[in-house]
Order: structure tokens, then C-alpha cells, then sequence
């Protein structure tokens, strides 16, 4: 009964985890919700993975170069502008 | 040519700060250019009382960043140039009617997805992931194909690129503007007119989709 209850909430917070881990990794949860987060990751290889390989995309996202612009578009755009 | 990444150069909160190379030389170029430190509030409310210098002044600034946004929704960079265009466009034609309520490249940006996500609309749709219940697409055979064709880095970015435009147009938004432009959730989700809540979900939902989109090379870089 016990193993069955723990199961039970091991399925609650590895769902509402999965659901949270971004709000997890930007900051953007409480202290309880964080706690809930980091025991659950804690006991979950699955959750672990996904959680670690999710900062790799983010910092991978947060290096992409930016795309130069076209010379003068500043001064096109003004250009238009001009226009009647 | 590729330019450095803006995400860590937006001034979180305080507008953009304007990037040294913001100017082009050029015909309009001859008047005096206002100081970097003239807040937006200031050059916004110039415009409004007609001052074309201002708002010209606003365009160098915010230009080449709406163009690296703007690109991600369009097909190609011609058609980012005319989006990019056109938004500065309606925002002169329209400057009398914004309130000030969000900062001016809050506005001016949700002038500029819009109108590319309205073009990107009108194109043929895509013959490839449409949706983020879809399973990704199988791609990892080409990495393994030529390992060494690539360097890790170039190939992950470029995995990225291809994720981030397989992703749809409302999970593709909040995606771009938070992790790539590295806006604040605040700031992204004023730009989509969105709750903070519906907000995180996409971003969350998009974010799962990349990284499922590039998990398979995540874990062989880890394994090398």
C-alpha cells in the first residue's frame, strides 16, 4: 500500500516536474516549488536527463551568432521613409 | 558574414542600449545623431510631435536587431529587409497613437513579428514538422554521416537554426526572443500581447521541442 502510494506520487511529481523544469531553470518558482523540483530530479534519471540536456539547448540557444545585416539598412529603411 | 550574438547585449529593462556599429554611413547621415545616452522616451516623443529626426534616430538603433529577429520568421533576407522596412514604416505612420505603456522596441518589435508571421502565413506550409505533438524529424543520420565534416560547435548551431525554423510561428516567438535575443519573460511576453503564464508554456513546449531535436547529439558530444 505504501510502495503504491509512493508510486503515486513519484508519477504527480515527475509529471508536474517535466511540466516545470524551464520555470526551474529561469528562476521563476517559488522556494517549495523549486524544492519539489530539485527531490524529484534528485531520484529521476529521466527527469535528470532532460533537465541537463534542456541547459545545453538553452546556453546552445543563447550562443547562436546574429545574423549581419544588410549594409545600410539603417539608411534604407530612412530612404522609405522619404518616400511620398 | 556573421555578426556577434545579441543574446547578454539586450539591456534587460532598460530598452536597448545602442551598439557602437548601429550607424550606416550614408545619405541621411549629415545631421548631428542624437547621444546614445537620449532614452527612446525621448526620441518617441519627438516623433510624436513630428520631429522626423527622431524617429530616425530611433531607426539606426533598433534596425539591425529587428532585421536579426525579424529574419527568423522569414524566408530569406530580402524578404527580412522589406519586414524590417515595413515596420518602421507603420510604426512613423502610427508613432501618435502608441501610449508609451511598453517600452518603444516592445512596439516596434511586435510590429515587426507580426508582419513577418503574417508573410510567413501566406507562404506554402512547410512540408516538414508543423507540430509540436509530431515526432522530430531524422536527421541524426547526416551528423553521424560526416562527423568530422563539421566542428561540434558549427554543427550544433546548425542543428539549432534548423530547430528553431521547424518549430511553428506562435512557439517559434516566444523561443527567438527569450533564449536567442535573451529578452526577459516579461519583455517577450508584452512583445506576443501575452499572459506570462501562456507565455512560459510555449517557451517551455518550444524549448522541449529543440532539445528533442538535438538530444541525440547532445549525448554523443557528452559521450566523446
Amino acid at each position: 500500500m505504501i510502495r503504491m502510494l509512493r508510486k503515486r506520487r513519484f508519477m504527480r511529481d515527475h509529471e508536474w516536474t517535466h511540466e516545470h523544469l524551464s520555470d526551474y531553470m529561469d528562476g521563476e518558482l517559488r522556494e517549495r516549488e523549486r524544492e519539489r523540483v530539485e527531490e524529484h530530479v534528485g531520484m529521476c534519471p529521466q527527469c535528470r536527463r532532460v533537465l541537463a540536456t534542456l541547459r545545453k539547448t538553452v546556453a546552445g540557444l543563447g550562443s547562436l551568432m546574429s545574423p549581419s545585416p544588410p549594409p545600410g539598412l539603417a539608411d534604407s529603411v530612412i530612404g522609405r521613409l522619404h518616400e511620398p | 558574414m556573421i555578426g556577434i550574438g545579441m543574446a547578454g547585449l539586450a539591456a534587460l529593462g532598460g530598452g536597448w542600449q545602442p551598439r557602437g556599429d548601429a550607424q550606416q554611413p550614408g545619405a541621411h547621415m549629415s545631421r548631428g545623431v542624437a547621444p546614445a545616452s537620449t532614452a527612446d522616451e525621448v526620441l518617441v516623443e519627438r516623433a510624436q510631435a513630428g520631429d522626423r529626426d527622431a524617429f530616425e534616430d530611433l531607426v539606426r538603433r533598433h534596425a539591425d536587431r529587428l532585421y536579426a529577429v525579424v529574419l527568423r520568421f522569414t524566408a530569406d533576407p530580402a524578404e527580412a529587409e522589406e519586414v524590417t522596412q515595413e515596420a518602421f514604416l507603420r510604426a512613423w505612420r502610427s508613432i501618435g497613437r502608441f501610449e508609451g505603456r511598453s517600452q518603444f522596441f516592445t512596439w516596434l518589435y511586435r510590429i515587426g513579428i507580426n508582419e513577418a508571421k503574417r508573410r510567413a502565413e501566406r507562404r506554402p506550409a512547410p512540408g516538414r514538422v508543423v507540430s509540436l505533438e509530431d515526432e522530430p524529424a531524422e536527421e541524426v543520420a547526416d551528423l553521424r554521416e560526416s562527423p568530422e565534416a563539421r566542428s561540434e560547435q558549427g554543427e550544433l548551431r546548425a542543428r539549432l537554426e534548423q530547430a528553431i525554423r521547424d518549430l511553428p510561428l506562435d512557439y517559434r516567438a516566444p523561443l527567438v526572443l527569450r533564449d536567442v535575443e535573451g529578452l526577459s519573460t516579461a519583455e517577450a511576453a508584452a512583445i506576443m500581447d501575452l499572459g506570462e503564464a501562456a507565455f512560459k508554456s510555449r517557451l517551455h513546449r518550444a524549448r522541449l521541442a529543440v532539445r528533442e531535436s538535438i538530444d541525440q547529439y547532445l549525448v554523443e558530444a557528452a559521450d566523446q
